[in-house]
C-alpha cells in the first residue's frame, strides 16, 4: 500500500504495514526522510549514523520506524492514514540543525532555499495569523 | 543582514492577507509542518532566533515583538530585543549565556508531541477531524506549554484562537508558571 510520511516535507511511498511497523524499500529511504542506507550506517550528506539495532528485513526492506529510532527521532503512526510523522527535538539529544539546509515554499508555492543567506547574518522570525 | 519570515499557519490563505498588508523586503515561507519548531525548538510566536553567517545558531528562540502593543500581556518589551539586534548586527555583541540555557534535559515529551500534531494537521486537511481530535489530544497532553501546538491548532480544531478557547489556555499556561516563553 502507499503511505504518506510527514517529516520536513510530505511524501508518499510504497510500504508493507505489519501491526505498528511500517516496512519500505531502501531505495525509498531517500524520498521519505532525505537519509540513506550505507553499509556505515544511515547518512545524509557528509553525515552518517552508525546503526546498532535490526532495522533490515531479511528481503532487504527497511523498518521505517526502527530507522527514526537510529536517528532519535519520534514517530506517530495512523493506519486510518495510513500516514507515518517524524518530528525531533533539538533541545534535548537532537540532531543540531544548520539553517542553510532549510527549504521551504512561500504563498505561491515557489521553494525558497535559505543556503541563498550564505554569508549573512539572518534572524528569523516565526510568525502566525493565530 | 537579512531577515526571513516563517509563517506557522496551516495554510498559504491564511498568511496571505497579513503577508500583502506588511509588503515585506525580505524572504517569506509558509512552514505547515511546522519544520522550524522540528529544528530550532520554536514553540510560541512571533519569536526570533539568530544565526550566523555560517547558517549556525547564535541564539535560540526568544520572544522578540516587533512593538509594544501586547506588552502587558506579554512582559516583553521590544526595544530590549531590538536594541540586543542591533547590537550583534552592528558591533557583533552576543550574549552566549542564552545557548547554555537553551538545552534541556532529553524528553521523547516534545518532539512526540509534534509528530502527533503533524499527524493531527495532516488528518484535519483531509477531512478526517475525527481521526485527527485524539492526535491534536495526545499532542496538547505532551507538550502543554508549547503555544504552537495549544494555539496554532486551534484553528484547526474549529476553536478561535482569539477567544474563549485561547483565554482559558492563558490562563492554564499562567497558572503553571508561563513556561516555554523562549530563553
Amino acid at each position: 500500500m502507499t503511505i504518506t510520511v510527514l517529516d520536513d516535507t510530505e511524501s508518499s511511498v510504497d510500504a508493507r504495514v505489519d501491526g505498528e511497523r511500517v516496512w519500505i524499500a531502501p531505495s525509498d529511504l531517500e524520498t521519505a526522510i532525505g537519509w540513506t542506507r550505507k553499509a556505515e550506517g544511515l547518512c545524509r550528506g557528509p553525515v552518517c549514523v552508525p546503526v546498532r539495532d535490526q532495522i533490515d528485513d531479511d528481503d532487504g526492506s527497511l523498518d521505517l520506524r526502527a530507522v527514526a529510532e537510529a536517528l532519535g527521532k519520534q514517530t506517530v503512526f495512523d493506519p486510518a492514514g495510513p500516514v507515518l510523522a517524524f518530528a525531533d527535538d533539538p533541545m534535548g539529544r537532537g540532531e543540531v540543525r544548520n539553517l542553510h539546509e532549510l527549504s521551504l515554499p512561500d504563498v505561491n508555492g515557489r521553494m525558497v532555499d535559505l543556503s541563498g543567506t550564505a554569508g549573512k547574518k539572518v534572524v528569523l522570525i516565526a510568525w502566525a495569523s493565530w | 543582514m537579512t531577515a526571513v519570515a516563517v509563517s506557522l499557519d496551516d495554510d498559504a490563505d491564511a498568511a496571505r492577507p497579513w503577508l500583502d498588508e506588511a509588503g515585506l523586503t525580505f524572504p517569506s515561507v509558509l512552514d505547515v509542518h511546522h519544520v522550524v519548531a522540528d529544528w530550532f525548538g520554536i514553540v510560541n510566536v512571533p519569536t526570533a532566533v539568530w544565526f550566523d553567517e555560517r547558517g549556525d545558531m547564535v541564539r535560540p528562540p526568544t520572544i522578540a515583538p516587533g512593538d509594544d502593543r501586547f506588552r502587558e500581556f506579554s512582559g516583553v518589551d521590544s526595544a530590549v530585543h531590538h536594541d540586543a539586534l542591533r547590537r550583534w548586527v552592528v558591533e557583533g555583541e552576543l550574549d552566549l549565556g542564552l545557548m547554555d540555557r537553551w538545552s534541556q534535559p532529553p524528553s521523547d515529551a516534545p518532539s512526540l508531541a509534534r509528530a502527533h500534531r503533524r499527524v493531527a494537521a495532516w488528518l484535519h486537511r483531509r477531512g478526517d477531524d475525527a481521526a485527527a481530535a485524539p492526535h491534536f489530544a495526545t499532542a496538547a497532553q505532551l507538550a502543554p506549554d508549547d503555544w504552537t501546538i495549544r494555539r496554532g491548532s486551534m484553528p484547526l480544531q474549529g476553536a478561535d484562537p482569539f477567544g474563549d478557547e485561547f483565554f482559558a489556555f492563558a490562563v492554564e499556561w499562567d497558572d503553571r508558571g508561563r513556561n516555554s516563553y523562549g530563553v
